[in-house]
């Protein structure tokens, strides 16, 4: 049962040229799972979908099911069905012709269309219905429909694009139970797509998180919240605390301005980002805890309160089951066991240019010039710059940095933001800025001129 | 006096009762009564029962049927070009189709004229050929845009739909794409087909002496017989009535 049954190599698509919707995606999946691509808007994974379901050609790379390329096909030639996000039923036709609709492309006898039909009407728990127009259905029960259609095929691979995002929340947790055991009564392949983190942890087999047309990390549930790969994942799936800081010496970790304990194999000196559940925060006497903070706010949200509190310029989300009035003093202590350390990404705001004659240079997405007495490099050479995010600051003003683009990622560390700013050409820039700004909002990045290193 | 909303629609009402249930309400009394203003039948059973006013009941329904198949075999296939073309050229396009419905009707037909008879140096060769031509030129603006509008909205994933669930080309279009646009097609063919049977004008400027059936209102009023002529439009006023519930019966299938 552990076979692949489709396998993604090197897949690479985008609409425009030089913005790559998809980037060197590499991906297996195996016979049986049910697997969910989980991101952000624009993250990639619908148009992942819609490479394997044939709605989309990958630029370059293979699309392999049972070992065979099937990625240049049309989806009339793909043992794959789909369903739609808003349903996509034939308004012309009935529930009974809307079910049969493949299975008469396929030239079927007409008594199998009518027993398989029905079959998938039991499946999905709607007998009776087969004469009713879809008009007369509930969005529950289209959804149904839209399942029952494509399972008919009995396909090799079924795919669900965001099939729940229409129907309200009590709905959607039902149809999550239903699919599941859908899923395990058929024995086939699901692949799902969603950007509800609580959906998709509900349901999956494994989870595939995407930003930006890049896989971030791929588990299974429990793994992808417990062990988050990176920070995107961290703050994307579920509520985090995330601090920066550093592997202090072995087992110890120093970030929000504390020395703790944790269970690191990481080598000291590792530049790290702690992620602490806000669940496993303990709340305790202040004369108990490493860290003296005061309460800031208190919502109930049922089953506890979200304590939020300050100390220092750290600010620390803890769920608790008690009221804590705001601006009283309480202990906060970080269990060994709950911190997750993530080693910081070190790959970042690295660019390469040719030096020009004038003796500028030219990083393809913008030019710096550097004072004739601190060159080091000749017309033609190639250098590579980088700079730290903790060294770059944004502004409003597009002339006062090197650079411009667009806020594009939002991630809250603990005492600053990390920003990622999207470049006109797609470019990516990778800031810590203490001011919180906007998606979307059009910046510049400063840079102060000491603060970059050249290479060349 | 307060004001309410309803009485915005005292203009439209007014001229709703002088030029249309007035005007209707007369043409109803005189094909139901005879010279002397007596009820009767009579213009009825005499439309029926002349084999000339039969013949031209058949032959306006028969114009009117070729222009409108020849109308939507010619604006299909050009609606779905324009609408699948690129997005900032396509109104373009339509205005491009569009465009001759501004020009004048009886510029244009003689605009026609003259090409056809050039090309076929007497126009009494081809009565029929020739009045399919200017009917068809004529109202293929009527058929294009309610395809367009149907093409150009129709939702992108019933397609995709049709083609994930295995229909090749052929069939994606009569299995997805033609039922789609039955709407479209039902009102170009009203905005084409009833026009067609009573537009007298295009025959006449193009030498066709067959009568249509908007001819013979046109020969019954010139020689001062209300009734009849009244009794001729009533019967396409009972054609209307029928095809738009047929119309509407198609469309709520």
């Amino acid at each position: 049962m552990d076979e692949n049954i489709l396998e993604l190599r090197s897949v690479t698509k985008s609409y425009v040229p030089g913005i790559n919707v998809i980037e060197n995606m590499n991906l297996s999946i195996r016979r049986g799972e049910l697997v969910t691509f989980l991101g952000p808007s624009g993250c990639g994974k619908t148009t992942t979908l819609r490479m394997i379901g044939g709605f989309d050609l990958p630029d370059s790379g293979e699309i392999l099911l049972h070992g065979q390329d099937i990625g240049q096909l049309p989806p009339n030639e793909r043992p794959i069905n789909t369903v739609f996000q808003k349903y996509a039923l034939f308004p012309f036709l009935n529930i009974y012709d809307n079910i049969a609709f493949g299975l008469r492309q396929k030239k079927m006898d007409k008594d199998l269309i009518r027993q398989k039909v029905r079959h998938a009407l039991t499946v999905v728990d709607l007998e009776g219905f087969e004469k009713r127009g879809i008009d007369s259905l509930s969005g529950g029960q289209q959804q149904r429909v839209a399942v029952a259609r494509a399972i008919v095929n009995e396909p090799e691979i079924l795919l669900l694009d965001e099939p729940l995002s229409a129907l309200d929340h009590k709905m959607r947790l039902e149809m999550q139970a239903e699919i599941r055991n859908m899923h395990d009564n058929l024995g086939m392949t699901f692949i799902y797509v969603t950007h509800d983190q609580e959906e998709a942890m509900n349901l999956s087999d494994r989870i595939v998180v995407m930003a930006n047309g890049v896989i971030q990390q791929e588990g299974a549930p429990e793994e992808i919240y417990d062990r988050p790969a990176n920070i995107f994942v961290a703050d994307f799936i579920g509520t985090s605390n995330i601090f920066a800081g550093v592997v202090t010496d072995k087992r110890r970790a120093r970030f929000a301005g504390t020395t703790f304990k944790t269970n690191t194999e990481l080598p000291a000196g590792t530049r790290i980002e702690a992620v602490i559940r806000p669940e496993n925060v303990e709340i305790t006497d202040p004369n108990d805890a490493a860290i003296t903070a005061t309460v800031t706010g208190d919502i109930y949200k049922g089953a506890y309160h979200e304590i939020t509190a300050e100390f220092g310029k750290y600010e620390v989300t803890a769920h608790y089951r008690r009221h804590e009035e705001v601006g009283s003093q309480i202990g906060i202590n970080f269990p060994r066991d709950s911190i997750h350390l993530m080693p910081h990404d070190m790959d970042t705001n690295v660019f390469e240019g040719v030096v020009s004659d004038d003796g500028s240079v030219d990083f393809t997405y913008f030019t710096l010039a550097f004072p004739a007495d601190e060159r080091t490099f000749r017309p033609g050479d190639k250098v590579t710059i980088s700079f730290e995010p903790s060294d770059a600051d944004l502004s409003d003003d597009e002339e006062a940095g090197f650079t411009r683009g667009n806020i594009d990622t939002i991630i809250y560390i603990g005492d600053h933001y990390t920003y990622i700013v999207r470049g006109d050409n797609d470019e990516e820039y990778y800031v810590d800025d203490d001011w919180l700004w906007n998606m979307g909002d059009r910046v510049s990045v400063v840079v102060a001129p000491d603060r970059f290193r050249l290479k060349v | 006096m307060k004001f309410k909303r309803s009485m915005l629609g005292i203009p439209y009402v007014v001229f709703l009762v002088i030029f249309v249930l007035l005007p209707l309400a007369v043409v109803f009394v005189f094909a139901f009564t005879d010279g002397s203003g007596r009820f009767t039948f009579q213009n009825f059973l005499g439309f029926f029962r002349s084999s000339r006013t039969i013949a031209t009941l058949v032959y306006s329904l028969f114009v009117a049927l070729v222009t409108t198949v020849i109308c939507l075999l010619i604006a299909y296939p050009t609606a779905m070009a324009l609408a699948r073309s690129g997005f900032r050229r396509k109104n373009i396009l339509l205005l491009m189709a569009i465009v001759p419905m501004w020009i004048n009707f009886t510029l244009r037909v003689t605009a026609l004229k003259e090409v056809l008879d050039a090309i076929e140096g007497n126009l009494a060769y081809h009565p029929f050929l020739n009045t399919i031509i200017g009917q068809v030129y004529d109202f293929l603006p009527f058929m294009i845009l309610p395809l367009f509008n149907v093409l150009d909205e129709m939702d992108v994933s019933l397609i995709e739909a049709g083609r994930d669930l295995g229909a090749d080309r052929r069939s994606l279009f009569f299995s997805v794409i033609l039922p789609l646009s039955k709407p479209g097609i039902m009102s170009g063919i009203t905005m084409v087909f009833l026009p067609a049977m009573t537009n007298y004008v295009v025959l006449d400027m193009l030498y066709n002496s067959t009568y249509i059936m908007g001819s013979l209102i046109g020969s019954y009023f010139n020689a001062y017989d209300w009734h009849n002529g009244s009794m001729i439009s009533a019967i396409l006023l009972l054609i209307i009535v029928l095809f738009s519930m047929l119309e509407k019966k198609g469309a709520a299938r």
